[in-house]
C-alpha cells in the first residue's frame, strides 16, 4: 500500500517538474498583453531595467503594500531614472476590467500584464504575490525574491529589497541581496 | 496488518471529528473570532491552560487551539513558498514561556506542484510551556496571548485573535480537566521529538562536498530504528514524511521516498536542493525539518538537526556519488500492485483491437461474421471459442518465449519478434500462404471429404485459431494507453506474472470477437452469406498481402534491399509451391498433395533459414528519418550534454514495426505546428529507434516502466531529472502544451 503511494507521489512529481530561471542568465523572455490591450515584450524594453512585480488584489499582502503606497512610489521614484515597472497579475480569475478597477482605485499608472493562464508567471517561477523580479538593461535577471524584509508588515522602517537591488543594478554592480525567499499569498494559478 | 497499522490513524481521526465537534469551553475572554470573511468568521481561538492552577515553580501547558472552517488552513513555522508562520506573542504573569511546540504539519501543494507550503487544516492546538517563577506572586496571574495568522483556502485572510484569561497559582495541587489534559496530550504527542530520544538514527548525505551560493544538489536523508525496526513513512503521501525547516538561502524539496534494501528496513528521502546565489548572512549549516514516521504500526515524529556543508562562492568543492543519491528507477513492479496490472492488460488488450497494427485482422473478423453468423449458434460459438484459443495459446507461448530468453540472459521488450528479421519474413511467408486460401488457390487440410465441404466451410475453427494466432503476432509491435503499464509491468516481474499479464492482454484482445459471437440471433444482424462471400474472401487476401508490403518495407529499412529482395524472391517461390499443393488437392490426389503439402512446408522452413537476411545490415544513412522531424540519435550522455547546455529535450522513442509509432509522427509528429514549436523554443531532438535490438534503449524504456514503444519524453532543462512523459496516442495539442510547459518561447537571438 504504502509502496505504490510512494511511486504514485514520485510520478506525480515527475509530471510537475517546473523551475525557476538563474540570477545572472537571461530572463525569460515574455509576450504580454496589458489591461488596455497593449502589447508588451521584453524585448521592447532593452536597453532599459525593467522590474516585474506579480500582483492580486485580492491578496492581503499585496492590499497592505498598496495602502502603504509600497509600490507605487517606488515605481514612481524609478520611473524617473528609466526603469519600467510591469506588474503581472498571473491569478486565473482576473480580468482586465478587474485591472482597470483596481487601477483607477489606487492610481498607478504601470501597466499590469493579463496572464490569466500563467504562462509568464510559471516561466519565472513566481509563487506568491508580491513577487518581485529585477532584470537589467540587458535582459538578465538580477533580482528575485520579496519585496521586503518584513512579511508581517509589522516593522516600521522594512528594508525594500527592490529599491536596493535597481539601486545597484544602475549603479552596475550585484544587487546583494539577489535572491530572496518571497512571501505573501500563493499566486492562484488556474490548475 | 496494514489495516491495524492504519487504526491509530482512524483513532485519532475520529477523535479530532468529535474533539471538533466539542470544543472545549473557555471563559468569553479567551475566545475569539478571525478572519471574517462573507460575515463568517474562518477560524475560531481558545486560549486553553491544562489545569486552572498551578504551584510557583513548576510549569504549565497553555495553549492556542485553532479551529478552521472547512478547506482553510493556516501555517507552520516555515509556511513554505507563500503564506506566513503562525505567531503568538505570550504575556503570563510571574511565567517564562517556552517557544511554540508545533506538531507535524501538512503539506499543501498548489498549481500542479508548484507551490508548496507548510500547515494545519481544521484544527491545530499550539502548545507552548509556561514556566513559573519559584517566587510567582500567589493569586491570579493574567495569562494573554495575541494570535496573528495568515489563513488561507483559495484567498487568504490574516487574522488576529487577543485573548485572555487567568490561572490561580498556589500551593494547591493542581487539578487538570481530565478532557484537557487528553486534548495536551493528544497534540502533545503529535510534536517532533530529538531523534535520540526516539530511538532512531537519522543520516544524511548530499551530492557535493560542500554546498556554495548558486549551487543545485541532490541529498538524501536516512532514517533508520536502533533496534532494526522497519521504519515507513508516517503520512498518507510518503513524500510529505519529510517537511524541512528554512534554511537561509536553501530551497529545498522533496523528491521521493523509499525503503532500499541497503537501509534494511529504514526509510529515505530524496531531496532536490538550490543554493540561493547570495552567501548566506547567518549560519545556514544545518538541515533542519521534522519527519513522520510509522514504527511497529504507530507514528513517530522526528526532529531533524544535522549538519549541512556550506562553502562559499568560488571555492573547491567535489560531487560526492553514493547510491543514497541514485534515482532508483521508477519500478513498475511498484507502481501498481498485481491486480491493477491485471486489470490494464485486460484494458490495454481491448484497446489494441483499435490500433492500426491490428486492424487488418479485426477486419478479417468482422467480414468473417456473415460467414459463421447463419450457421447453427454451437458452431458459432466454436469458432469464437477457437478464436479465443488462438490469442491464448499465441499469448502464452510468447510469454514462455519472454520467460526463457530473459532467463538465458537476453533481456527483450515488447514487440522484440518484429527485431528479428527471420520473423518478419516468417510472418510475410504466413501471410502470403493465408491470402493464397483466401484467393482459393488451396484449402487448408488434406481430408478430401472436408476439401469437398470446403465452399460450405468457407472459414473453419482452424481458421479461426489460426486467426487468433495471427492477431496477437500483429498486435505486439503495437504499445497503447493502458498496455505500457501492464506490459512494463511484466517485464520486470518473474515468469508466472508474465505469462498471467500477457494471458489477460489476450482476453482483452479476443473479447469484442467473442463477444459478438455469444450474442444470440446475432444471424439477424448480418447479411447472409452467399456467391458474393467469395469476392469478400478474395478482397481480405488482398487486405493480408497489403500487410505484406509493411512488412517488406520493415525488411528492407532493418536488413536492407538485398534482404527485402531475397525475400520477395522467396515468396514468389512459396506462392508458386502453394499453388502446385492446391492443384494437387484438386485434382483429389491426396496421397500425392500430403507429400506435396509436407515437403512444401519443409522447403519453405529451409528457404526461410536459408534467407541471407540476418547478417545483413543496413546502411548507415538508409535509417534516416522521412518524417520531417529527423533529429539525432537517441543516447543518454546526449540528453545530459543538452540539458547541461539549458536546452529542452525531446525524446522520442520509435521503430518501423510499429506502426503506433508511425501513426503519430505523421499525425503528429509532422506537423508544421510542431515544427516550429520545437525550433522556436530551442528544443533538441533524439530519437531512439528500436526497430533493431538495442540495449540501451531497452534499458532507458525500463526505466520509465515501459517494455515497448513508442516512448515519448519531454525534458525541461530545470528539471533534468524529471522528464514528461507523453502518452502512447499524441495528438498536436496535447504535445504543444507539453514543449510549451517544459520551455517557455526562446528569446529572440537578433
Amino acid at each position: 500500500m504504502t509502496r505504490w503511494l510512494v511511486a504514485l507521489a514520485a510520478l506525480s512529481l515527475v509530471a510537475a517538474a517546473t523551475d525557476a530561471p538563474t540570477i545572472g542568465k537571461p530572463a525569460p523572455a515574455f509576450n504580454g498583453t496589458d489591461e488596455t490591450g497593449a502589447k508588451h515584450s521584453l524585448a521592447d524594453y532593452e536597453g532599459k531595467a525593467v522590474v516585474l512585480e506579480w500582483t492580486n488584489p485580492d491578496c492581503p499582502f499585496v492590499a497592505r503594500h498598496y495602502e502603504a503606497d509600497t509600490m507605487e512610489k517606488l515605481a514612481a521614484t524609478l520611473g524617473a531614472k528609466e526603469v519600467v515597472w510591469l506588474a503581472v497579475n498571473s491569478t486565473h480569475s482576473n480580468t482586465a476590467d478587474d485591472t482597470k478597477k483596481w487601477k483607477a482605485e489606487q492610481g498607478f499608472t504601470y501597466a499590469t500584464l493579463q496572464d490569466a493562464d500563467g504562462s509568464i508567471g510559471k516561466a519565472y517561477g513566481a509563487k506568491t504575490t508580491p513577487h518581485m523580479y529585477v532584470i537589467d538593461a540587458q535582459g538578465i535577471l538580477r533580482y528575485r525574491g520579496a519585496i521586503d524584509d518584513d512579511p508581517s508588515g509589522s516593522n516600521a522602517a522594512p528594508k525594500n529589497y527592490v529599491d536596493s537591488a535597481v539601486a545597484a543594478v544602475l549603479a552596475g554592480s550585484s544587487p546583494d541581496p539577489s535572491d530572496t525567499k518571497s512571501y505573501g499569498c500563493s499566486v492562484k494559478y488556474r490548475n | 496488518m496494514r489495516v491495524l497499522a492504519a487504526l491509530p490513524y482512524l483513532c485519532l481521526g475520529l477523535w479530532l471529528a468529535t474533539a471538533a465537534a466539542a470544543a472545549p469551553d473557555v471563559p468569553e475572554s479567551a475566545y475569539g473570532e478571525a478572519a471574517v470573511e462573507a460575515g463568517e468568521p474562518r477560524v475560531e481561538a481558545r486560549l486553553l491552560v491544562e489545569s486552572e492552577s498551578v504551584r510557583p515553580g513548576e510549569a504549565l501547558r497553555v495553549g492556542v487551539l485553532l479551529t478552521l472552517d472547512r478547506g482553510w488552513h493556516v501555517y507552520w513555522r516555515n509556511s513554505g513558498q507563500s503564506g506566513l508562520a503562525t505567531r503568538l506573542d505570550w504575556k503570563i504573569q510571574g511565567a517564562e514561556v517556552g517557544a511554540i511546540e508545533w506538531p507535524f504539519p501538512g503539506v499543501f501543494r498548489e498549481a500542479d506542484g508548484l507551490i508548496t507550503t507548510y500547515g494545519y487544516a481544521n484544527e491545530v492546538l499550539l502548545i507552548s510551556e509556561a514556566r513559573f517563577a519559584p517566587d510567582a506572586r500567589e493569586g491570579d496571574a493574567p495569562v494573554l496571548v495575541d494570535a496573528s495568522f495568515l489563513v488561507c483556502e483559495v484567498q487568504c485572510i490574516p487574522g488576529e485573535a487577543k485573548l485572555a484569561r487567568s490561572v490561580r497559582v498556589s500551593q494547591a495541587d493542581a487539578l487538570p480537566d481530565p478532557e484537557l489534559h487528553a486534548l495536551f496530550e493528544e497534540w502533545q504527542a503529535r510534536v517532533p521529538r530529538a531523534a535520540d530520544a526516539l530511538g532512531v538514527e537519522l543520516e544524511a548525505v548530499y551530492s557535493l562536498s560542500a554546498v556554495r551560493p548558486g549551487d543545485s544538489f541532490r541529498a538524501a536523508l536516512a532514517a533508520r530504528a536502533r533496534d532494526g525496526a522497519p521504519l515507513e513513512a508516517g503520512t498518507r503521501e510518503a513524500v510529505n514524511a519529510f517537511v524541512p525547516d528554512l534554511i537561509e538561502g536553501v530551497e529545498l524539496a522533496v523528491t521521493g521516498a523509499r525503503q532500499p534494501e541497503f537501509l534494511a528496513g529504514g526509510l529515505l528521502l530524496s531531496l532536490d536542493g538550490r543554493a540561493a546565489v547570495d552567501a548566506p548572512k547567518g549560519p545556514a549549516d544545518r538541515l533542519r525539518g521534522v519527519l513522520a514516521l510509522e514504527r511497529d504500526g504507530g507514528p513517530a515524529y522526528v526532529e531533524v538537526d544535522l549538519p549541512l556543508p556550506r562553502a562559499p562562492a568560488g571555492a573547491d568543492v567535489s560531487a560526492i556519488p553514493s547510491p543514497w543519491l541514485e534515482t532508483p528507477p521508477p519500478d513498475p513492479a511498484l507502481a501498481v500492485p498485481f491486480w491493477q496490472a491485471i486489470l490494464l492488460a485486460l484494458a490495454g488488450g481491448l484497446i489494441l483491437n483499435l490500433m492500426p497494427c491490428v486492424l487488418p485482422v479485426l477486419a478479417l473478423k468482422v467480414f468473417a461474421l456473415p460467414e459463421i453468423a447463419h450457421r447453427d449458434r454451437a458452431g458459432v460459438i466454436r469458432h469464437g471459442a477457437a478464436y479465443f484459443a488462438g490469442v491464448l495459446a499465441t499469448m502464452l507461448a510468447l510469454a514462455l518465449v519472454v520467460a526463457a530468453l530473459r532467463a538465458a540472459g537476453t533481456s527483450v521488450g515488447w514487440g522484440f519478434q518484429f527485431q528479428e528479421p527471420l520473423f518478419v519474413a516468417a510472418i510475410s511467408a504466413v501471410l502470403v500462404v493465408f491470402a493464397l486460401n483466401l484467393f482459393g488457390v488451396f484449402e487448408i487440410g488434406f481430408d478430401a471429404t472436408a476439401l469437398a465441404n470446403a465452399g460450405a466451410q468457407a472459414t473453419g475453427a482452424r481458421r479461426s485459431f489460426f486467426e487468433g494466432l495471427l492477431a496477437v503476432v500483429l498486435a505486439t509491435p503495437c504499445s497503447a494507453p493502458f498496455l505500457g503499464t501492464a506490459i512494463g509491468f511484466a517485464f520486470a516481474s518473474p515468469a508466472p506474472t508474465i505469462v498471467a499479464i500477457f494471458l489477460a492482454i489476450g482476453v482483452g484482445l479476443a473479447a469484442p470477437f467473442v463477444l459478438v459471437t455469444l450474442v444470440p440471433g446475432l444471424a439477424r444482424f448480418v447479411p447472409r452469406s452467399g456467391p458474393w462471400m467469395l469476392h469478400l474472401r478474395a478482397g481480405l487476401g488482398f487486405a493480408l498481402l497489403g500487410t505484406c508490403v509493411w512488412l517488406l518495407w520493415i525488411m528492407g529499412r532493418s536488413a536492407g534491399a538485398g534482404a527485402q529482395t531475397a525475400l520477395l524472391a522467396y515468396l514468389v517461390v512459396l506462392a508458386a509451391g502453394v499453388w502446385a499443393f492446391g492443384a494437387l488437392q484438386r485434382a483429389e490426389r491426396t496421397h500425392v498433395a500430403r507429400a506435396a503439402g509436407l515437403s512444401i512446408a519443409l522447403l519453405a522452413a529451409l528457404g526461410l533459414a536459408a534467407l541471407p537476411v540476418a547478417e545483413a545490415r543496413p546502411v548507415a544513412d538508409a535509417a534516416a528519418p522521412e518524417g520531417k522531424l529527423g533529429g539525432a540519435p537517441f543516447s543518454r550522455e546526449a540528453v545530459s550534454a543538452a540539458l547541461a547546455a539549458g536546452r529542452p529535450v525531446f525524446v522520442y522513442f520509435t521503430a518501423d514495426w510499429c506502426l503506433t509509432c508511425k501513426v503519430n509522427e505523421h499525425a503528429v509528429l509532422s506537423d508544421t505546428r510542431i515544427a516550429s514549436a520545437l525550433a522556436e523554443r530551442g528544443f533538441v531532438t533524439l530519437v531512439g529507434d528500436w526497430t533493431r535490438r538495442d540495449e540501451s534503449i531497452r534499458a532507458e524504456l525500463a526505466r520509465f516502466g515501459k517494455a515497448g514503444v513508442p516512448l515519448y519524453l519531454v525534458y525541461s532543462p530545470g528539471a533534468p531529472d524529471r522528464p514528461a512523459v507523453l502518452p502512447e496516442l499524441l495528438t498536436v495539442d496535447l504535445f504543444l502544451n507539453a514543449l510549451r510547459a517544459a520551455a517557455p518561447e526562446k528569446e529572440k537571438t537578433t
